[in-house]
């Protein structure tokens, strides 16, 4: 059904690959992250909640199809259907069938919901590729809620100190949930200009999030109430948060890891997770009653001998997921 | 346990030394008891490391986990901190223990230390059941040691000085030497006057600063130069007719050299020597990597107390007849070590001299020759300082010499590397084949490390573990103090602080030097 190729996943059936990494003419996307959803792609099928994003990121006018979540589109005899991946609003994972097999990509995802992106549903299959970001015992997630309440703490001490709140999140996904968690506690949020582009589109594609206002520099005194939101990229090259006093937080998976975040010299680290951890993993591949298990990006080494140790049937496939800055964890 | 869990995050999410410093005497403030006492010993090192054998630790983890040897070993190596891959591979509890003291805890923990493997394991079973994740974490780092939370020695002085209203040199005096929280209490260590009286007390040791010839010191004339030693800086305290040997990170190093403290001593009375302790005797002095293999025995047999014997390289006098003489000029300390101490076949006076840069520059020359690293500059009227104190005293060492090496085995790093491929193995051409000659963690920006990690995530080889073998092809130019014949590796040389100058990008593995090159350097 489906093959690794130098373009990226393919499938010989209908002629298209999934999520590739360089052009072609066909291109059936999960999300609208940068690893996965690259430009120069002669047509574009993806799911309905990440057509504002895409065109966003990728330009007005390229060719674009959208279904919605569990339609089915028919290319040969073959069927393709989205399924959602709870990674960020609009993400996907791909069913495919063709003569009774089932194949499933799982793009990136978690299982537990985020307040916001569709959850992700278990797609019984008979194949199952899946990512493996957290792939190891060592990534256990506490609950968003013990991460929220953390975060009120740290708002609190950094208001007292007159020192503006920055939580860095990528712009897609991470950002909006940082902020709906902000809002359910009744914290204002500001956002950098990146993220409240992508929060127009979103809202434009029908989710509803609250309004916030943008952040301008020279408008720095009216926010220092509020959470600015920003993408890690921001912290590192801009210097626009010179000379106003503030502590950068950093929202990721990775913060579980002490280590990663005293290197990057955050302030604070927020466990929050746009990835599955370790049994978030474990459980999706059992949902799925898969025979045949195909890991890519992440621990896969360690995934895949772990599931053969199991008795499944487990390999690592070595993709480009994964490797952009700005949207990774 | 709860103050010292705040204190332990709040150190760690800081990057200001200022507010660490505050943090620390805020604790302090709170806790003028065994607690801030303990606090004291395990964020200073001085409390040691583990309190628990790891091995079992770790076997304990995986048997309650299910996870396999090689699983856990992935897990650890990622995680680069065997206390905090212990938090992580467990859930949080659905029951929290009761709060108890830091004191109560590291009682318990003391208490366990003299009690069978399986007891111990259940005690910490029972503990890690009973934590939330933070709280386990700080747990795990109080029975696997090395609690470092970037607070240093000079953070800690400073802010017990700001507590107790004592001069910082007083403080690191007072926390000098063995003492044990079970067996003190925070008056007698920091607060009462006759804190001094503890007779194996070495003084805290002066360091020098690298010399730059391009920063000319003024008047030649008015320094002093010495061999700078490649051996164990150590002060030699004798008080009471008994020796006690200190080494640099203040750890009582007698035990292991006990033919220089059970001779004939060199003086009568009171007194304190610092200096270099070297392997060999005076007049046959051997390399340091010989040094080594009396390191870290649990046994001397009488075959390496011969083979290796050790002796005392002194280049100052810091107590005479039981007054304390840093406070004197190093001119007038030269002349009391030179005039009453006698040379033996355990002790050598450093010769010193004086003279002009050209002078200078051809002892520095000569360093190697005389199995010394370069050479010591040091003031004729300075006293003797506390710590790295610029002005007085310099090390000019000899230029290091380089290689070019092919990159042959990665390891993921520890603490703020984790996660990240820093550990690196390097080999030189021997009959078509790479051979190890050293290993190496520094010397690359945060961006060439990146950069290398990528490579090795993505040309692995083989797997050993946590080592990585990766495709031989990156070239690096290792430089290194010194190099010897050895035994003990495959090369047959020995290297002296390796690390790396620079990637040699311009470079093919083909290129790289060969074995027979680095013999010439011997």
């Amino acid at each position: 059904m489906l093959s690794l190729q130098p373009e990226g996943l393919y499938c010989k059936i209908g002629d298209f690959y999934i999520d590739p990494w360089k052009p072609v003419p066909r291109a059936v996307i999960t999300h609208a992250h940068a690893d996965h959803a690259r430009r120069g792609m002669g047509a574009y099928l993806a799911p309905f909640y990440s057509k504002n994003v895409l065109r966003l990121r990728l330009g007005k006018h390229i060719r674009l199809e959208t279904l919605a979540f569990n339609e089915k589109y028919y290319i040969r005899g073959l069927s393709v259907s989205f399924h959602p991946a709870g990674h960020i609003p609009g993400s996907a994972q791909i069913r495919l069938e063709y003569r009774g097999e089932v194949w499933v990509v799982s793009g990136d995802y978690k299982t537990t919901y985020d307040g916001l992106s569709h959850a992700f549903e278990p797609v019984p299959c008979h194949t199952f590729i899946t990512e493996s970001t957290f792939g190891l015992p060592l990534f256990q997630f506490p609950d968003q809620q013990l991460v929220f309440k953390e975060m009120e703490t740290w708002y609190r001490r950094c208001r007292q100190q007159n020192e503006q709140a920055v939580v860095l999140a990528y712009s897609l996904g991470k950002a909006q949930r940082v902020m709906m968690g902000l809002h359910h506690m009744g914290i204002p949020v500001v956002l950098h200009s990146t993220v409240w582009e992508t929060q127009q589109a979103l809202s434009q594609n029908g989710f509803s999030l609250p309004k916030a206002p943008r952040w301008l520099a020279r408008q720095k005194e009216e926010f220092k109430d509020a959470v600015l939101i920003a993408p890690p990229g921001a912290a590192r090259n801009g210097n626009f948060l010179n000379k106003h006093p503030h502590q950068l937080a950093a929202a990721s998976g990775w913060m579980h890891l002490r280590g990663l975040r005293r290197r990057a010299n955050y302030e604070k680290g927020f466990v929050l997770s746009d990835h599955a951890d370790w049994n978030g993993l474990l459980y999706a591949i059992r949902e799925t009653g898969a025979e045949q298990i195909w890991i890519t990006h992440g621990y896969s080494d360690a995934l895949s001998r772990h599931l053969r140790e199991q008795g499944l049937r487990a390999q690592t496939l070595e993709t480009h997921f994964g490797t952009t800055e700005d949207d990774s964890e | 346990m709860k103050a010292f869990i705040d204190l332990f995050q709040a150190l760690d999410a800081s990057n200001s030394t200022k507010t660490k410093v505050n943090l620390l005497a805020d604790y302090f403030q709170r806790h003028p008891n065994s607690d801030g006492l303990w606090a004291l010993g395990l964020l200073s090192g001085h409390l040691g490391g583990r309190r628990f054998n790891t091995a079992a630790l770790k076997q304990l983890a995986m048997q309650q986990t299910k996870l396999s040897e090689w699983l856990f070993v992935e897990c650890y190596s990622v995680a680069g901190d065997l206390a905090e891959t212990l938090t992580h591979l467990f859930p949080e509890p659905e029951n929290q223990g009761i709060d108890q003291s830091l004191t109560d805890w590291m009682l318990r923990i003391e208490e366990h230390r003299a009690l069978s493997a399986e007891e111990q394991m259940a005690f910490v079973l029972q503990a890690w059941k009973s934590m939330p994740s933070i709280q386990r974490f700080v747990f795990n780092k109080l029975i696997t040691g090395g609690f470092r939370v970037g607070v240093s020695k000079g953070l800690l002085v400073k802010a017990l000085s700001m507590v107790t209203g004592h001069s910082p040199e007083e403080i690191q005096f007072r926390l000098t030497g063995k003492w044990q929280p079970q067996t003190t209490t925070w008056q007698s260590l920091l607060l009462d006057s006759n804190s001094a009286a503890d007779l194996s007390k070495p003084y805290p040791f002066f360091l020098a600063h690298a010399y730059q010839p391009e920063a000319a010191l003024p008047n030649p004339e008015s320094w002093q130069i010495e061999w700078k030693w490649d051996g164990i800086r150590c002060q030699w305290v004798h008080r009471n007719g008994h020796s006690f040997l200190w080494s640099r990170g203040e750890e009582l190093i007698t035990d292991s050299f006990p033919e220089l403290t059970s001779g004939t001593m060199p003086m009568e009375g009171d007194w304190v020597l610092d200096g270099e302790l070297l392997p060999g005797k005076p007049g046959a002095w051997l390399p340091f990597s010989e040094l080594q293999r009396r390191l870290n025995r649990k046994r001397l047999s009488p075959s390496l107390l011969r083979d290796i014997p050790v002796g005392f390289m002194a280049y100052d006098v810091l107590e005479f007849q039981g007054k304390d003489l840093r406070q004197e000029p190093l001119r007038e300390r030269r002349r009391i070590l030179e005039k009453a101490f006698r040379p033996s076949s355990a002790l050598e006076i450093s010769p010193a001299w004086c003279g002009p840069l050209e002078l200078w520059t051809e002892k520095r020359n000569q360093a190697l020759q005389q199995g010394a690293e370069g050479i010591m500059i040091k003031q004729l009227d300075s006293f003797y300082g506390v710590g790295r104190k610029r002005g007085d005293w310099w090390k000019w060492k000899v230029e290091p010499r380089s290689f070019d090496a092919v990159l042959t085995y990665a390891q993921r790093g520890h603490g703020n590397r984790a996660n990240m491929y820093t550990d690196f193995t390097f080999g030189v051409w021997s009959n078509g084949e790479l051979l190890t000659v050293a290993k190496a963690y520094s010397g690359l920006t945060a961006n060439e490390l990146a950069e290398v990690s990528r490579f090795v995530s993505r040309h692995t080889l083989d797997s050993f573990g946590p080592v990585r073998r990766v495709e031989p092809v990156l070239v690096f130019e290792i430089g290194f103090d010194g190099i010897q014949e050895s035994s003990r590796h495959k090369s047959g040389i020995a290297l002296r602080f390796p690390r790396i100058f620079r990637w040699r990008k311009d470079k093919t593995a083909d290129q790289a030097d060969s074995l027979a090159t680095l013999r010439e350097m011997l």
